[in-house]
């Protein structure tokens, strides 16, 4: 039937004139917006069903704890990957003063530790001029995100990703970085092309974060940006770090297990490259927290970072206390108490307050 | 996500990728969690069977089917599983008659937020119309304007082939927009 004849219902039940009212199709919205112009005389059908349409999308989404999610997702996983028997469990994390105590606790850790990922965010109808697509994640949260070029990004809690809603062809591929991710990036460069620095601009990634970019062909490699810091650690690959400053640019090109910190509050010291084990600062994708040689008030920093928590140390010569070790990130309350009964100090929480005394 | 993005998942995970099952999972279990209390009613139920159908297609996984609708498939699975489950209950606990084995989907005030100013009477309207649909057709128009799917899909959700889904869709609208009419054109004459 041509549209011309279309009756107040015939609009109703046309799946494109739906994606129109919905805007869930730029395509459709496109071509029935002109469609309206050119066909005053079905003006009065049209509005109509536009009207009806609009009333039954006019939904309220049903609120739903996130927790229900989070303990079913820990249920599955349990059939998924059994606990492993903890007969010989290694402690799960050490103090700098008594590394060797076995310690109970370790073995309920370790059955404990699953891996946690959040996945990609609920379906949802793309608005068709969203001027940026956002990912982010609520403290405790993490989320898997795959981008239009089939890339993935594991963003860390309290973390948010920005980008263009679509990646032109001949464009390079940009994302925008606040908080912590892990970036597993797809190499769209002809085979035979494998340095980053030489490479044209648009089959390169860049991930913007603080004052870096960090720019790679098809590599994996995590991006720490919180308060005033900027930290690079790549997996695998290559990676060219360019630092934007007024008037010149610094260059730096990272191999795998290199790290650069970047630290806002010394913006002239150049970047300064050290050798690293990167699987120690991607743990966290794992569900695991790592520490090495790792101090209090770094863990305390990392802890009200992602979780969103405020931590009050009863004793603040704690804070100069080393750690050592690892613990799964999923559980906040095991996390907390493992690294209490690691410091030998007594831990309470009240919601988001933590006092370790 | 993209039928795609699914898609590939599926792939991943029939060759026993657990984080690519645990990430459909996260995807589309709000989605599900809805659709399965909008069956029926009960939410327990509804945690155990999503459970179960994910643990099941996990231990499955070596003779789970390739399919290019990872939502839809689940939506259908869930659905085979709320039956099966329901009818179960009923058997055993004598509760309801045995006949009554179709879903009932009703829509709820809480639903719908309608931006007019005569809100209230026009929700109420809306409400009535759609509580007056068959069974089959307020579950079609749920899964078509509250999880977005085609009539293809509804079909494969549904078992039913898609011009069927196509006329339940094309009499349910029909038929609200006939209540609707009068406060429909009202708003239309004042927008105008």
């Amino acid at each position: 039937m041509s549209h011309a004849a279309y009756s107040t219902e015939d609009f109703l039940a046309d799946e494109s004139f739906q994606s129109f009212v919905f805007a869930s199709d730029p395509e459709a919205v496109r071509f029935w917006q002109r469609w309206a112009l050119q066909h005053p005389a079905k003006q009065g059908e049209f509005d109509e069903a536009v009207a009806v349409l609009q009333l039954l999308a006019s939904r309220q989404p049903q609120p739903m704890p996130e927790a229900v999610k989070h303990e079913e997702l820990a249920k599955l996983w349990k059939t998924m990957r059994p606990p492993v028997a903890p007969a010989r469990a290694r402690p799960a994390l050490r103090t700098a003063r008594a590394p060797k105590r076995a310690r109970r606790w370790a073995m309920a850790l370790a059955a404990s530790a699953v891996l946690l990922l959040a996945g990609l965010g609920l379906w949802r109808r793309p608005a068709p001029a969203a001027a940026w697509a956002r990912y982010a994640t609520r403290p405790g949260e993490h989320r898997q995100v795959v981008l239009p070029d089939g890339s993935r990004v594991v963003l860390n809690a309290s973390s948010a990703l920005r980008l263009a809603p679509a990646w032109q062809p001949g464009q390079a591929r940009e994302v925008w970085l606040a908080g912590e991710a892990y970036f597993n990036v797809r190499h769209t460069a002809p085979a035979g092309l494998q340095a980053v620095a030489t490479a044209p601009p648009d089959v390169k990634f860049v991930v913007h974060a603080g004052a870096l970019d960090v720019a790679v062909l098809g590599t994996r490699f995590n991006v720490f940006s919180r308060v005033g810091k900027t930290r690079v650690v790549l997996s695998t690959g290559q990676i060219q770090l360019s630092h934007r400053r007024a008037g010149s640019l610094e260059q730096v090109l990272l191999r795998p297990g290199e790290l650069v910190e970047y630290n806002e509050a010394a913006p002239r010291a150049p970047l300064v490259k050290r050798t690293v084990k990167p699987a120690f600062y991607s743990a966290w994708t794992e569900g695991q927290l790592n520490f090495d040689d790792t101090s209090v008030a770094e863990i305390v920093a990392l802890l009200e970072d992602n979780y969103g928590l405020r931590i009050t140390l009863g004793n603040p010569a704690l804070a100069r206390q080393k750690l050592t070790g690892s613990v799964p990130s999923y559980d906040l309350d095991v996390l907390l108490n493992a690294v209490g009964k690691s410091l030998d100090v007594k831990v309470r929480r009240q919601g988001n307050r933590v006092w370790f005394d | 996500m993209t039928e795609e993005n699914s898609a590939q998942l599926w792939e991943s995970f029939r060759l026993g990728n657990a984080q690519a099952l645990a990430t459909l999972f996260e995807a589309y279990y709000y989605a599900l969690f809805n659709y399965g209390r909008k069956l029926t009613g009960d939410e327990e139920l509804v945690k155990d069977c999503i459970q179960n159908l994910f643990q099941k297609l996990w231990r499955r996984r070596g003779g789970v089917r390739p399919t290019p609708v990872v939502k839809a498939y689940l939506f259908k699975a869930l659905r085979r599983h709320l039956g099966d489950e329901t009818k179960l209950l009923r058997q055993h606990r004598h509760l309801l008659p045995a006949h009554t084995d179709s879903f009932e989907v009703t829509y709820s005030h809480e639903e719908f937020l309608i931006a007019q100013q005569r809100d209230a009477e026009q929700s109420t309207r809306l409400l009535a119309a759609l509580n007056r649909l068959s069974k089959r057709q307020r579950e079609a128009l749920y899964l078509k304007f509250f999880d977005g799917f085609t009539y293809e899909r509804i079909a494969e959700v549904m078992s039913l082939n898609t011009q069927s889904v196509r006329n339940l869709v094309f009499n349910a609208l029909k038929a609200i927009r006939k209540v609707m009419l009068v406060s429909l054109a009202l708003v239309i004459t004042l927008c105008t």
